[in-house]
């Protein structure tokens, strides 16, 4: 009988203390900083991007924590590299979510990653911000075939860049109606889902604009050689060649055309950025690519001082994009007075004109990306990037 | 196909189809000997890709030598990993599957170690060659996948030549058609066997310097070897002159089904060639005695 007694107390005094412990730890969630998460390429073949994105945040959070925090509470990234595997990022959200309990989510930047994430973050209801391109993240039902009707959008997932097909009609419209190019070929790995969404984008545009695809020529993940396919292009002569993949793939295509000696123009994509001058060379001469940004941007400037004095070196591709995203995600808190993800949520849903590096962002709420944002026109002369045109955005989108 | 158009091909299929010749090689030479699929031949690779890197662009910017001293970096490299991680089990004679993993494991390690340390950044080698084609008529080539392919004859003759005449060369040999009676006669085993993987690695480093020179290195450079090992397997596995044989072929294969079938049929024709060759004929094309390998 006292045996029982004991027991039954016991259980009551264990109960009393877990919940009073759980207790004092929610009052210390509420007084704690804001936890924010993010799930990044740290350590793979994108390792560049993973990295160059987190010292971006990194100095973001610094610079609000130096200012005091928001909501007078500092705060905090909580970062999980995700190795450019979709399973990782999964489990790494699903850690973010549920064990850090954090208010939203700085999501990898590559869309393979995005289209694994964006389901189970429709389950979990943790927002993530990204730069996965390919328009079934945000846009889960689109159809390439008819892309003016995207379908519904996830609610928990936004995009802040351009997508595939919207930047794939920049490259497209500059080709057509300032470069004056009519055919046109490309040069894809299928497995990158960006890749593939841009060719996609590319060849929809190129076709609606009443011009000739003359063939659009893959090659397998992991493949370095693509002569097979390029002597093929050669043989159709087209005006322009869209080459839209990853930077290695990107300058070993460009070197291998070279080779062969291709004349026609190179399109490319955004990853034609630095360091794709490094590595593939002169050989990217005279090709055309869209960026975000432009380095002889004077309203940036003050972008590549404040990242050179932190880290010693200028910032490239998605150096950007981490001070962008986070600073979305802080604003969004900040509008929303609250750290609750689906506040955070609708916040962010709700924003409209967010400064950002790469330019004011409208959040279009019908399918959680940005709409009429501007792009850089790029091209390269000898092994240097130039700019060929600050702010553009096609005549026909 | 326009005739010139299927030569082009062949010219491209040839210049690929020698990096997969010496890959081929490099690890049939260990499956030779050790009777197992040695994956870490990627790793050694890898190493020496970055290794050239570092050597040509901030030591000694001279093609010749960076490559000859790649090559014995390699070289050493697949000593050490024979001693660290294949003969302690060997000593201990643990089955081949133990072998097998041991490799691939040394493989993912080498792989995950550089993608932690330098993922982070692109690694081209310096401009070596400025004009990188070779114009004749119409037809184009390589002058680095030229380059490839002498340097991968010219190794593959060296090492024949030492394979069949000289001392170590013939202890590897016997070593290859029995690991266990040489060491009866009085041969010291553990040193044929360093030496064998001491070869191994030089062709790795050539390998990894050449890879690493006409593409860039990143660290999954490696993961190439693939292509050496099913080169290896429609070889013959251990037959050396067939990996070469295989190795142009596969080259040929791939480059003329791209250009006709598309980049995403071609592999799924080509497995499916590589399993009716072997079942047809399991020797592979060299026609070697089949031999029990993990």
């Amino acid at each position: 009988m006292y045996k029982r007694i004991f027991l039954v107390l016991l259980s009551l005094a264990l109960i009393l203390g877990f919940s009073s412990a759980l207790f004092a730890a929610a009052q210390q969630e509420e007084a704690g900083p804001i936890k924010i998460g993010m799930y990044a390429d740290l350590s793979a073949g994108t390792a560049q991007w993973g990295t160059d994105s987190e010292k971006g945040a990194k100095l973001r959070v610094k610079e609000i924590n130096e200012k005091g925090g928001i909501m007078g509470r500092k705060v905090e990234l909580i970062i999980y590299d995700c190795k450019l595997s979709p399973t990782e990022a999964v489990k790494a959200y699903t850690r973010l979510a549920q064990l850090d309990k954090v208010a939203a989510v700085y999501g990898s930047l590559i869309s393979n990653t995005g289209l694994a994430v964006s389901p189970v973050a429709e389950q979990l209801k943790v927002p993530v911000v990204a730069r996965a391109m390919d328009e079934r993240v945000t846009t889960p039902k689109f159809n390439p075939e008819d892309p003016e009707n995207p379908g519904p959008a996830n609610p928990y997932f936004f995009l802040l860049q351009p997508s595939a097909f919207q930047q794939a009609a920049m490259i497209g419209g500059y080709a057509i109606d300032e470069l004056g190019l009519n055919t046109f070929a490309m040069l894809y790995s299928p497995a990158n889902a960006y890749a593939l969404y841009l060719a996609k984008g590319f060849e929809h545009y190129v076709k609606k604009r009443g011009k000739t695809m003359v063939g659009g020529f893959e090659f397998q993940a992991g493949d370095m050689d693509y002569k097979a396919q390029l002597t093929k292009i050669k043989q159709l002569k087209p005006d322009g060649l869209f080459i839209c993949n990853y930077v290695t793939q990107n300058a070993n295509a460009v070197k291998q055309a070279r080779e062969l000696g291709l004349k026609t123009t190179f399109l490319g994509n955004n990853s034609w950025y630095k360091p794709m001058d490094d590595v593939a060379g002169s050989a990217a001469d005279g090709g055309y690519f869209p960026h975000n940004i432009a380095e002889d941007d004077p309203s940036l400037q003050w972008y590549f001082k404040k990242y050179e004095a932190e880290y010693g070196q200028e910032p490239r591709l998605h150096s950007f994009s981490g001070w962008d995203d986070v600073g979305f995600i802080l604003q969004a808190i900040e509008k929303a007075k609250s750290t609750d993800p689906e506040k955070v949520k609708d916040a962010m849903e709700a924003t409209r004109k967010f400064e950002g590096t790469i330019g004011t962002i409208n959040i279009d709420p019908k399918t959680h990306r940005p709409v009429g944002l501007k792009m850089s026109i790029l091209y390269f002369e000898g092994a240097n990037i130039k700019t060929a045109e600050l702010k553009y955005y096609p005549k026909e989108p | 196909m326009k005739i010139n158009l299927i030569l082009q091909q062949l010219l491209n299929g040839i210049s690929l189809g020698g990096v997969y010749a010496l890959m081929a090689v490099g690890f049939g030479l260990i499956f030779n000997v050790l009777k197992f699929s040695n994956f870490s031949h990627g790793g050694v690779v890898a190493i020496c890709a970055y290794f050239g890197y570092f050597i040509s662009q901030h030591v000694y910017p001279n093609f010749i030598v960076t490559l000859i001293l790649t090559a014995i970096v390699g070289g050493f490299i697949g000593v050490i990993i024979e001693k660290l991680i294949f003969r302690p089990i060997r000593l201990k004679g643990a089955p081949l599957t133990l072998f097998l993993v041991n490799s691939i494991t040394a493989a993912m390690l080498v792989q995950q170690f550089f993608a932690v340390m330098w993922g982070d950044n692109y690694y081209p080698y310096p401009e070596f060659i400025k004009e990188t084609a070779i114009h004749i008529g119409e037809f184009t080539v390589s002058k680095i996948y030229l380059l490839m392919l002498s340097i991968s004859a010219f190794v593959l003759l060296i090492l024949s030549y030492i394979l069949r005449k000289t001392k170590i060369g013939i202890a590897i040999r016997a070593a290859s058609s029995d690991i266990r009676t040489p060491s009866l006669m009085g041969i010291n085993i553990d040193f044929v066997i360093s030496t064998a993987f001491f070869f191994a690695g030089i062709l790795g480093g050539v390998t990894g310097y050449l890879l690493g020179m006409a593409f860039t290195v990143d660290p999954f450079i490696g993961s190439m070897i693939l292509k050496g090992i099913i080169a290896a397997i429609i070889g013959g596995m251990g037959s050396l002159g067939g990996g070469v044989v295989a190795g142009l072929l596969l080259g040929v294969a791939e480059s003329l089904l791209i250009a006709e079938i598309g980049a995403s049929l071609t592999p799924i024709v080509i497995y499916a060639s590589i399993i009716l060759l072997l079942l047809i004929r399991p020797e592979g094309i060299s026609g070697k005695g089949y031999i029990v390998k993990a």
